[in-house]
């Protein structure tokens, strides 16, 4: 709460230690996402199955906990991230080594958390800039080789469950806490007062005011179904199947069976989004891979061209394709998974098989002309 | 102070730290390091537990409140008996000890006036200030405007002026301007704030009273904010320092408040029979009052206010 109390930490996403308001060990368990930007189509499945879930309460009527938004003209609450990078200022890397501040270190001596408190306004576009370019399409112009002269792309968005929250840091009445069973970051509804400092303080803005009760509220990572071993709605509910939601290992941890691990720690495809925070985000995203390097960079850190390359390997990877085949296959939490024989298989915390899915799904094509109704079909595969 | 009070170490305090933390480890740390903090900072304005009671004698502020008596006390903030009494003024001070401190770069409220009455039943506390308009409603960075006085729980166990330390708690009544506007006018709407708001399904349109509220978790656990059936503006808080204030299960306090020409008056009651956690009122005996103000319009919430240290308060005989 004060300045002087402050404590060292490990963050192994700026790759040094930081300063942080509490002596934050690591919960037993993480939750952790990955998300891959790459097959996200912008439907707001995940987005409606959150709020019909979660938030169709009175006062809750702009409260997007998950919201999917379009890059780089795309903000919920408007302006989120710029006003972040700004915040923080310049930030080098240097050998995978943050240089600069994140947002408990950029703190005046006034405040913990460096933040920006959205206005209501900020709340009332949730799509603003769906689906605008960087730049306009000239006529006649093509798109064939990375990275494209003209791009978009889709970020879905949840809270982080951040292994140093900001959020919790900020509120002066310790009415946020972070669950050790599984690191999931709650408000807790008994105690807050709805100050609000959580929702300046939080760097990806995912904790809202309750207009009508008057406390703040925020993503629950669905932990009623985390604890009955499922994955969150945002997840289960994703048509196009570029969620999973699973457990990572600490730093020093690699599982390579572990699907999260997997994908973060081992292939390196999936990175955090604006590790520069300095909160270590758990969602991870696998970047988009036609967009300007430097754009990416400066959003997902310096891991940008190692996940690019590894991910553009896929199919020669059969690891990886198979692991990004179990997406979205189950409703179940994935603790493990191994491919053989082009199949890849998941299993639960005690190693049971709980799904397989084949690497290639067998191609069927049909005549163009369908001779017994006598009519040209227009879907042949 | 009593002699177990000047005997009392800091380690003792911080070993009465309350229950409340302890079932979250991880954030124990920095409540205990802010109780700590608390103490440092009760000490740096004059006055601490640990401290020598001759040089650090609350009851040596030259400041005094007197309670007068009259025969029943007003509840209405422009009541004429309040006239007859001289208002003391209190300096304020931005709240800079504990994070988020105030910070104002256009000044911060610098005073206010206090004027007490009690009948033997209950004490009346009238309080005024300059304030650029009413701030009455709560929504996304909107704050209300809000004002409390404090005591300790034990007037022969002083604590520290900042809400109180571990094991040495104050009685807080808190006054909001939102609250007001509750009492008057409703429970707390989102069409308060956005009159223009249009929500087309809502759990209460297609759900019975119980089931609905677990779509208002705040509500549905008791948080006193969260409240849709208000009686009164003032909330009756127990505190033993920075970030620990908690609703009192018992809830006594009145309230009302009037806005005019740029001034809130607000007058706040409350029994003078307290209990081993409400501050008990003995006419003829010394107690201590402090202040907290809270400007809405200027963001002010939490521990973003200005503040003025312990007055002596002695009701009349």
């Amino acid at each position: 709460m004060s300045q002087v109390h402050r404590h060292n930490v490990y963050n192994w996403q700026l790759g040094r230690d930081m300063d942080y308001t509490h002596d934050a060990p690591r919960p037993d368990r993480q939750v952790a996402w990955v998300f891959d930007t790459n097959k996200c189509i912008a439907c707001q499945t995940c987005t409606v199955a959150c709020k019909q879930t979660w938030t169709w309460g009175s006062g809750q009527e702009y409260m997007l906990w998950n919201n999917v938004e379009t890059k780089p003209y795309g903000f919920f609450p408007t302006g989120w991230d710029v006003h972040l990078l700004e915040m923080l200022g310049p930030g080098p890397w240097e050998n995978g080594e943050y240089k600069g501040k994140t947002v408990f270190e950029a703190a005046s001596l006034k405040e913990d958390v460096k933040g920006w408190q959205p206005e209501s306004e900020h709340w009332t576009y949730p799509n603003l800039g769906e689906d605008e370019p960087a730049g306009l399409a000239e006529q006649g112009s093509y798109s064939g080789e990375f990275p494209h002269d003209t791009w978009f792309f889709y970020l879905a968005r949840i809270c982080n469950h951040c292994t140093y929250p900001a959020c919790l840091s900020a509120c002066p009445r310790d009415a946020i806490y972070k669950r050790p069973e599984d690191g999931i970051v709650l408000v807790d509804q008994e105690r807050c007062r709805g100050y609000q400092e959580c929702t300046s303080a939080c760097p990806y803005k995912k904790v809202m005011f309750n207009n009508t009760t008057g406390t703040s509220e925020k993503c629950i990572a669905c932990f009623p179904k985390i604890e009955q071993g499922l994955q969150p709605q945002c997840v289960t509910t994703c048509i196009g199947r570029i969620r999973i939601a699973g457990f990572i290992n600490p730093p020093d941890v690699v599982d390579e069976r572990n699907p999260i691990d997997f994908l973060v720690k081992v292939r390196k495809v999936a990175l955090p989004l604006y590790p520069q925070s300095g909160t270590e985000p758990n969602v991870y995203y696998v970047p988009p891979i036609h967009t300007p390097r430097e754009y990416t960079r400066q959003m997902f850190g310096p891991g940008v061209d190692e996940a690019i390359e590894n991910y553009m390997n896929a199919k020669d990877d059969p690891e990886l394709l198979g692991l990004m085949m179990l997406l979205g296959s189950t409703e179940r939490i994935m603790h493990t998974f191994e491919v053989e024989n082009d199949i890849a298989r998941g299993f639960d915390a005690d190693g049971e098989e709980i799904v397989a899915v084949p690497l290639r799904e067998p191609t069927f094509i049909r005549e163009y002309f369908d001779d017994v109704h006598d009519t040209y079909l227009h879907n042949i595969t | 102070m009593t002699e177990n009070g000047n005997q009392e170490t800091r380690q003792d305090q911080q070993a009465n730290e309350p229950s409340r933390v302890s079932r979250r480890a991880f954030t124990r740390g920095a409540a205990a390091a802010a109780a700590v903090a608390g103490a440092a900072a009760a000490g740096a304005i004059g006055w601490t537990a640990t401290r020598e009671p001759e040089a650090h004698d609350p009851y040596s502020v030259s400041r005094t409140i007197n309670a007068h008596r009259v025969g029943a006390v007003p509840h209405d903030p422009l009541d004429g008996a309040w006239d007859a009494h001289e208002p003391v003024v209190i300096p304020l001070m931005p709240q800079h000890v504990a994070n988020p401190r105030l910070q104002h770069e256009d000044g911060f409220t610098e005073r206010m006036w206090i004027r007490s009455l009690h009948d033997g039943n209950e004490v009346a506390f009238q309080l005024g200030w300059e304030c650029d308009a009413a701030h009455d409603i709560e929504a996304i960075s909107r704050f209300t405007d809000s004002v409390a006085v404090q005591f300790p729980v034990d007037p022969e166990m002083p604590t520290s002026a900042m809400m109180g330390q571990p094991g040495r708690p104050v009685h807080i009544l808190q006054w909001r301007a939102s609250w007001q506007r509750e009492v008057e006018e409703g429970a707390r709407q989102v069409r308060d704030a956005f009159p223009n708001v249009w929500s087309d399904l809502r759990p209460e349109d297609v759900f019975d009273e119980d089931a609905v509220t677990v779509y208002y978790p705040a509500r549905h656990v008791g948080n006193i904010a969260a409240g849709q059936d208000r009686t009164s503006a003032v909330e009756e808080i127990i505190s033993e320092g920075f970030g620990s204030i908690t609703t009192h299960e018992q809830q006594r306090a009145e309230g009302s408040a009037s806005f005019q020409d740029g001034q809130w008056t607000v007058v706040m009651t409350v029994p003078i029979q307290g209990s081993a956690t409400q501050a008990t009122f003995r006419p003829g005996e010394r107690s201590l009052v402090a202040v907290a103000l809270w400007d809405g319009g200027k963001g002010d919430r939490g521990a973003r206010k200005q503040w003025g240290g312990w007055m002596r308060l002695e009701l009349e005989s």
